[in-house]
């Protein structure tokens, strides 16, 4: 089929496009307490049109005079009728003035509900039953999937709430999912064995490794065409590493790490080249060694076994790639506390030479992460207090954010941020740095500067006693998940 | 709302009688032009609540049809560029079916011309009734329809 000479679509083409569109408005929903929201009359503004007016357009509220005053009255009349509405998601947690500006999406839990800012929209809750927990973005944004904390069960929801369906068995753990970052596509990996895949827009599951195969960890390959997994050790049965091509391909094959006889391997992320894996030894599979941290270890697929890291907590977002695929960044350090002993080291690739960043003496840090060019990492900085000391809100107070250089060189507390901070995240332009507070979530220009709440409102208060655990618990209750590769897109002012 | 004055509850029958048959398809136009289930939604809502103020207009249907369009490109005004800084940035994140490319593909248009597009092979809507909507002419229209048909070739022959 070809573009006519006259520069026009053909009838094929034309019927091609019609149909295009009709299966993509076929998309769209209805809510199911929409002609109730129109009847009360709930809304904010709407626009005049010209067209029938004759007039140019402008927009006035509805039901009230036009005005500052009377918009605001406006926006408080959504809040208030939301609250007041049975069938309307509660507004325990609102965004607050100025109004949420992400053009990225971002979700959190807090208060046993997911909460979901859209672009531009007010705060909504998207799941409230069943202790949403874990929610983590599709690699398009378009889906949201959370855990059911009360069924262990993984759920898929649309970002507005809609579409919200279980899938695969009960008893599936936190992290015991995670999106490709190729596609739509999700592996659920329930506690009693096996890997489903999900592919969220059609809602069809593939059984992709067997449920009776035990499986501990998954880790997507960069571009979504492999997913590597793990299985524990047993009597007389070294753990394995097994390769799974996704949509085709060779059969699964399983590569030899030189994994010590009874340890255990969890998967920590694959070489962005995807020739080969980084990964936690977990001797013996104990949870006192889990919770202290275990030896990181980084393996080509060629051969040679693997080189030690560093020890690491099992905290994914401690780990993390340079945006070129040449560093990887870790928060080390051994013991349970983030308070405690806890600095970063840089790496190649292979783990041949690692260093040491250079920190303030007397002082932790950790959540770091790269600005998109990979020239700089935001961290969060605070006192050490030493191993076996109870971490409380006074330590919580002195989380500072910082930004260095890769290297540590160049490094300033960013003026106006915090106290507080919990897991920054750069915008794509690489102008202006995001982070949780435990009521609420703020994003700040680089330099620093007066800082742009997001949601505010948040009871996640930080009860000085949740930290990263070996389910990649978030610290500090709640904590926002950025709905972007580099954290955020950006943000208006 | 209904036992509320006689204007009220003419506006209320008058929205309920048109909720039926014209709320969902709304609802899909303003996704089309929006890209947003959640935002096409808020808008026919503002749309029908709109309705209240104009009881006497003669064809509703088409008073809230225009009504929806443009509080989409009001949206789009005020967003456009943001809006698509981030479909370009899904777009190369994403592994996507041929209904996400076009998906992708209508919102990187400039907003006249994806109106343009969804009101002729959505809508069904003739250039003349698009100018009149739009408030353009219908060379302008047909101007309009062929850059976007041009930037959507891509996909669409794909």
């Amino acid at each position: 089929m070809r573009w006519r000479r006259s520069g026009g679509p053909g009838p094929e083409t034309e019927t091609r496009l019609r149909a295009g569109l009709e299966a993509l408005a076929g998309r769209a929903v209805a809510s199911p307490d929409s002609l109730e929201r129109i009847l009360a009359g709930d809304s904010e503004t709407a626009p005049v049109p010209a067209s029938v007016t004759g007039r140019a357009r402008r927009r006035v509220p509805v039901g009230v005079g036009a005005g500052g005053a009377a918009a605001a009255v406006a926006v408080a009349a959504v809040v208030l009728s939301l609250a007041l509405s049975p069938s309307a998601p509660r507004t325990r947690v609102v965004s607050s003035a100025p109004p949420v500006r992400a053009l990225t999406p971002v979700a959190w839990v807090a208060g046993g509900d997911l909460h979901v800012a859209m672009p531009g929209r007010p705060a909504r809750t998207v799941a409230a039953a069943g202790q949403p927990q874990n929610p983590e973005w599709s690699v398009d944004r378009r889906w949201l999937a959370y855990l059911n904390g009360d069924r262990h069960q993984v759920h898929v929801v649309r970002p507005d709430g809609t579409d919200d369906h279980a899938f695969g068995p009960e008893g599936v753990s936190r992290g015991g999912y995670a999106w490709s970052p190729g596609a739509n596509e999700l592996a659920i990996v329930p506690r009693t064995g096996g890997i489903d895949l999900v592919s969220a827009p059609s809602s069809s599951v593939i059984p992709a490794v067997d449920p009776t195969v035990p499986v501990e960890s998954v880790a997507w390959s960069r571009d979504g065409g492999r997913l590597a997994y793990t299985t524990p050790a047993a009597p007389g049965r070294p753990a394995r590493v097994v390769l799974l091509p996704i949509g085709g391909g060779p059969p699964p094959r399983s590569v030899d790490l030189a994994i010590p006889p009874g340890s255990d391997v969890l998967l920590a992320g694959w070489w962005p080249d995807g020739g080969g894996l980084i990964y936690w030894i977990d001797p013996g599979g104990s949870a006192g060694a889990l919770a202290n941290g275990l030896p990181l270890m980084s393996a080509s697929f060629s051969g040679g076994g693997g080189r030690l890291l560093g020890v690491t907590l099992v905290f994914h977002p401690w780990v993390s790639w340079s945006p070129d695929g040449t560093r990887l960044l870790l928060v080390a350090g051994a013991g349970p506390s983030p308070a405690a002993g806890k600095s970063l080291v840089v790496c190649d690739v292979a783990g041949t030479a690692c260093h040491p960043v250079p920190q303030p003496a007397g002082s932790v840090t950790v959540d770091a992460a790269w600005s998109p060019d990979g020239s700089e990492v935001a961290v969060v900085r605070a006192s050490d207090v030493g191993p076996g000391r109870h971490v409380g809100a006074a330590w919580v107070s002195e989380r500072r954010l910082w930004v260095e250089a890769a290297d540590g060189s160049s490094a300033y507390p960013v003026p106006g941020a915090g106290p507080g901070v919990t897991l920054p995240a750069w915008s794509a332009d690489g102008r202006s740095i995001g982070y949780s507070l435990a009521s609420r979530f703020e994003v700040i220009p680089v330099s620093g500067g007066r800082p742009t709440v997001i949601a505010s409102g948040l009871d996640g208060a930080n009860d000085g006693t949740a930290g990263p655990d070996a389910d990649g618990r978030q610290p500090w209750g709640a904590a926002a998940v950025w709905g972007g590769r580099a954290g955020f897109d950006s943000y208006g002012g | 709302v209904r036992e509320g004055t006689g204007s009220q509850t003419r506006w209320a029958d008058a929205v309920v009688t048109l909720y039926r048959t014209r709320y969902l398809p709304m609802v899909r136009l303003a996704f089309l032009l929006t890209g947003s289930n959640e935002l096409a939604e808020e808008i026919v809502q503002d749309a029908f609540i709109r309705l209240r103020d104009r009881a006497g207009v003669a064809d509703l249907s088409s008073y809230l049809r225009a009504t929806v369009v443009n509080a989409c490109r009001d949206h789009h005004r005020r967003v456009g560029a943001q809006t698509r800084a981030l479909v370009r940035l899904a777009a190369v994140d994403a592994t996507v079916d041929a209904v996400d490319e076009l998906h992708d593909a209508l919102a990187r248009l400039p907003d006249r011309q994806r109106a343009v597009i969804v009101l002729r092979y959505y809508e069904g809507l003739s250039e003349a009734e698009i100018a009149a909507l739009l408030g353009c002419r219908a060379g302008t229209v047909k101007s309009l329809a062929h850059r976007g048909l041009a930037a959507l070739r891509g996909v669409v022959e794909r």
